[in-house]
């Protein structure tokens, strides 16, 4: 073998080499990626990068178009101005800093959501190209809250100041201490006509049939009646006799 | 040339026909052998090959994108000078972009690495809550935007009004562009005020809790100087119309 061909040997030998070790790399490489990600992971990256690209030539559409009439305004100071304002208007809108309209939809959810679904909400609205969003809640949820323990009118006060749904001086604890239950009822639903509050008012802790019939009397929205309260409402000893046929019905 | 030398020139040709014909038999049998000869396979392959080709002409269509906008600006500064209305609305378009993201911005701040963490191998395991998941980013760049950030980017993808954070499997696409773990996540702002929103037990409480079960790296620190760069994609507006 002479030189010259020793050195054709050798050069191929080089060129194949580095094709080989390019061949190996490129496979490894692209093994590493396999095993790294999934079937369902690619499936959306590929979708979301097909629907990114998309976008991108649009943008790349419009910004060449914007290119042009920049380009076709530069003799007139007036179109100049237009096209510069034209590019502001549009920023204000990626800002939301001003009001927008314009065709898209409209979406009622009925149901509650959480938190992280909103933003996947959000996520899949701009991943589709949305431009503008806003989330309005149509109904907020209606959670009845209960001041309850209210033992003095000043309480009482506070939890209408505080919007509460219901507020609930418990009767039977104060005629326990010396002090009439029911009066507090009537201060209450005095103060409450005075002001017009609608915090409703649930007479609580019952302990006789007569605080349930002053409630209804004072004109109190709700109470609380335990089981043997509840028997002495209908309980009477003319009924009793009555239904034990020891009296005609007049 | 004699004899002789015709025979050595054919020789030698032959060798390097042989060798040539060697290598590639070589090259093609263990390429063959690294790829299992299942049909799974070569569809992922191809799944891979799609992802690729996407990935390059996101890549590209960008850089067109940069070469149109970097026009477009020299063309603003040279229409802005036509007229003062022209040089005013120019102002205000400017800071607009700066609001938008458009603009390259530097400032102190604070950076969070977010990594996975060790997989538990668990039987079963269909939660994978040892990998870091798009909803944790989302989460912690929610939490530097309540803290009054001014700029954030994720990767060196600067989060904008339009962003959306895709859910791509244990991977994510932000502003259309492919990120894996581990993430960067850099704030500008109240590096004070972002580090205390972090620290609060209350917040990120399902993340940290994960990071101490499955050892997944979050740790942050407040930076004197951060660099975010510009949005580099583009604001479609074919629809919305200001009014």
């Amino acid at each position: 073998m002479t030189r010259t061909q020793l050195a054709l040997f050798l050069a191929t030998v080089l060129v194949l080499g580095f094709f080989f070790s390019v061949q190996l790399r490129s496979q490894a490489a692209a093994d590493r990626l396999l095993s790294g990600q999934d079937n369902v992971t690619l499936g959306l990256l590929i979708s979301g990068l097909a629907q990114s690209n998309q976008r991108l030539i649009e943008a790349r559409s419009d910004l060449s178009g914007e290119e042009q009439r920049l380009a076709d305004s530069a003799s007139s100071p007036t179109k100049a101005s237009q096209e510069l304002q034209q590019q502001l208007s549009q920023l204000q809108v990626v800002n939301g800093t001003v009001p927008v309209h314009g065709p898209g939809v409209h979406l009622k959810v009925s149901f509650k959501m959480q938190a992280f679904e909103i933003q996947d909400l959000s996520n899949a609205m701009r991943q589709l190209g949305a431009e503008a969003l806003v989330f309005v809640v149509l109904a907020q949820d209606q959670v009845a809250i209960c001041a309850s323990g209210c033992h003095s009118a000043a309480q009482a006060l506070l939890a209408a100041k505080a919007n509460v749904s219901y507020v609930a001086p418990a009767v039977g604890p104060l005629d326990a201490v010396g002090s009439i239950g029911m009066d507090l009822v009537e201060q209450i639903i005095r103060i409450y006509d005075n002001y017009g509050f609608q915090t409703q008012i649930l007479v609580a802790d019952v302990r006789n049939a007569v605080h349930v019939l002053d409630a209804a009397l004072m004109g109190a929205d709700v109470a609380t009646v335990p089981l043997d309260v509840l028997e002495q409402l209908y309980r009477h000893p003319l009924t009793d006799e009555l239904l034990a046929g020891r009296r005609e019905e007049p | 040339m004699t004899i002789g030398q015709e025979t050595r020139r054919a020789r030698g040709l032959t060798i390097v026909f042989v060798t040539l014909v060697l290598a590639t038999a070589v090259t093609a049998q263990l390429k063959a052998s690294l790829v299992p000869g299942s049909n799974r396979v070569a569809r992922d392959q191809q799944l891979v090959n799609s992802a690729r080709t996407l990935e390059a002409d996101n890549v590209n269509l960008r850089g067109q994108l940069k070469s149109i906008q970097d026009q477009i600006k020299r063309d603003n500064d040279r229409l802005a000078q036509t007229s003062g209305a022209a040089a005013q609305a120019q102002m205000a378009a400017r800071d607009q972009k700066e609001r938008a993201g458009m603009t390259r911005v530097t400032g102190p701040g604070i950076s969070v690495e977010l990594g996975n963490g060790n997989d538990p191998h668990l039987p079963g395991d269909s939660r994978r809550d040892w990998l870091v998941k798009y909803l944790d980013i989302q989460d912690v760049v929610n939490q530097l935007w309540s803290a009054n950030a001014e700029a954030v980017s994720v990767n060196g993808q600067r989060v904008v009004t339009t962003s959306s954070f895709y859910v791509a499997g244990s991977d994510l696409l932000l502003n259309g562009v492919h990120l894996t773990a581990p993430y960067r996540i850099e704030a500008i702002g109240d590096g004070g005020q972002l580090n205390g929103i972090l620290s609060n037990s209350n917040n990120l409480a399902e993340l940290k809790t994960r990071g101490d079960l499955y050892q997944l790296k979050l740790k942050w620190q407040t930076e004197r100087n951060l660099t975010l760069p510009a949005f580099d994609g583009a604001f479609t507006l074919r629809s919305a119309v200001a009014g």
